[in-house]
């Protein structure tokens, strides 16, 4: 279902750029790149792409990471307009 | 995993493979499109080109798909750049190319005012001019995309491009309108009209672009004549004869008050002819060449009468 992406997608994602702070989260639970891969379902590239800050995740997958992490979305990831 | 060639054949593992995936194919089916129309357009436009394009449709639906691929695996392996690049902003500014179309324009009709012999070069260089205003502009605004797509987009229909990426936020419908209809509608008129205006309107003087079919020459003409005038022609004077509507370039026989006999040459091929013309029935304008110019002609000219 996420294989078809709405171009308007593409179009807000055009328009913000993404903070992200999955690194320092994720240091302080001592995991790998590969474990938080694991228990986020998606790829060790994804992870690193996320702290990166080059890939704005999903609604999703944003708050299965704040899920782990226990705290809200927006200290996660933050938009700059 | 999705960086090898066979790119089209995996499954994404996470959104983010999902979603450069869904890129990578929009991309390819880019490259494929575009590149079916051009060769369509180049089949169409280019007389006799089907037979060679039936030949090797094969190997150019072959070499389209495999340009797709690679587009499709390119854009996988620059993935940091497409996840950077659609985050620019994608409206091209169009005020440059306008500006630059007008004014060259302006210097066309300027030159042709100043000087009418320089209409074809003023003209030529003011849609070439435009053109490069427009393709740099499109290449500019197409980073994000892979070099195929560029190259094909810029080269085929800069303005299309640029006015796809500008009205982006209206219906798809109105967009091929805006981008595809109007610019095909406004380039036939254009085309049609340059190609009338030269085949059919009255060669202005000094003009010596399409007057001969085929003839290479690069000489100036010496002087423009009336053609109730015609004491200034003299045998053997290479000369441009408009009668009518038609230009004939040739070798004058022979010059009397009345009558102005010729012999042309079509396209420097065995097909010749001599007619007699007589001054009084259309001729409009005549064009003679350096006494020089194009003495080979004479030549053949002579050796033919022989």
């Amino acid at each position: 279902m996420l294989y078809i992406v709405n171009v308007r997608y593409l179009l807000h994602t055009a328009m913000s750029e993404i903070q992200s702070k999955l690194k320092d989260y994720r240091q302080r639970l001592d995991i790998t790149q590969e474990e938080l891969a694991q228990r986020l379902g998606v790829t060790r590239q994804t992870i690193i792409a996320l702290e990166q800050a080059k890939y704005q995740p999903s609604l999703e997958l944003a708050w299965r990471c704040s899920k782990l992490f226990g705290v809200p979305i927006e200290d996660v990831f933050s938009f700059i307009n | 995993m999705l960086k090898n060639i066979l790119w089209f054949a995996c499954e994404p593992a996470d959104e983010r493979e999902a979603l450069i995936l869904s890129i990578a194919y929009r991309r390819a089916m880019t490259v494929l499109w575009a590149g079916l129309v051009g060769g369509l357009f180049v089949t169409a436009v280019i007389p006799a080109f089907e037979t060679i394009s039936f030949a090797a449709l094969g190997q150019a639906i072959e070499l389209l798909v495999a340009l797709s691929v690679i587009a499709g695996q390119k854009t996988l392996a620059n993935e940091d750049l497409v996840f950077k690049a659609v985050r620019v902003e994608r409206r091209p500014a169009m005020f440059v190319p306008v500006i630059a179309t007008f004014a060259l324009l302006a210097a066309a009709m300027l030159a042709v005012w100043y000087d009418p012999g320089l209409l074809f070069v003023a003209v030529a260089l003011a849609f070439l001019g435009s053109y490069v205003a427009f393709a740099a502009t499109a290449w500019s605004w197409t980073k994000p995309y892979t070099m195929h797509g560029r190259v094909l987009g810029v080269v085929l229909a800069p303005i299309s491009v640029l006015a796809w990426l500008r009205y982006d936020r209206i219906a798809t419908w109105k967009r091929v309108v805006v981008a595809v209809v109007i610019p095909s509608v406004i380039a036939s008129v254009a085309a049609t009209a340059s190609v009338a205006f030269f085949s059919f309107v009255s060669v202005p003087s000094g003009f010596v672009g399409p007057v001969a079919p085929g003839y290479q020459s690069t000489e100036f003409h010496r002087t423009i004549l009336d053609p109730r005038k015609v004491g200034g022609l003299h045998e053997g004077d290479l000369a441009t004869f408009v009668v009518g509507l038609d230009p004939v370039y040739g070798t004058v026989r022979s010059v009397s008050d009345v009558d102005v006999c010729m012999t042309t040459y079509k396209q420097r091929t065995t097909e010749t002819e001599s007619f007699c013309v007589n001054a009084d029935a259309g001729i409009s304008k005549v064009i003679v060449y350096p006494p020089l110019a194009g003495l080979a002609d004479r030549f053949l000219s002579e050796d033919f009468l022989r």
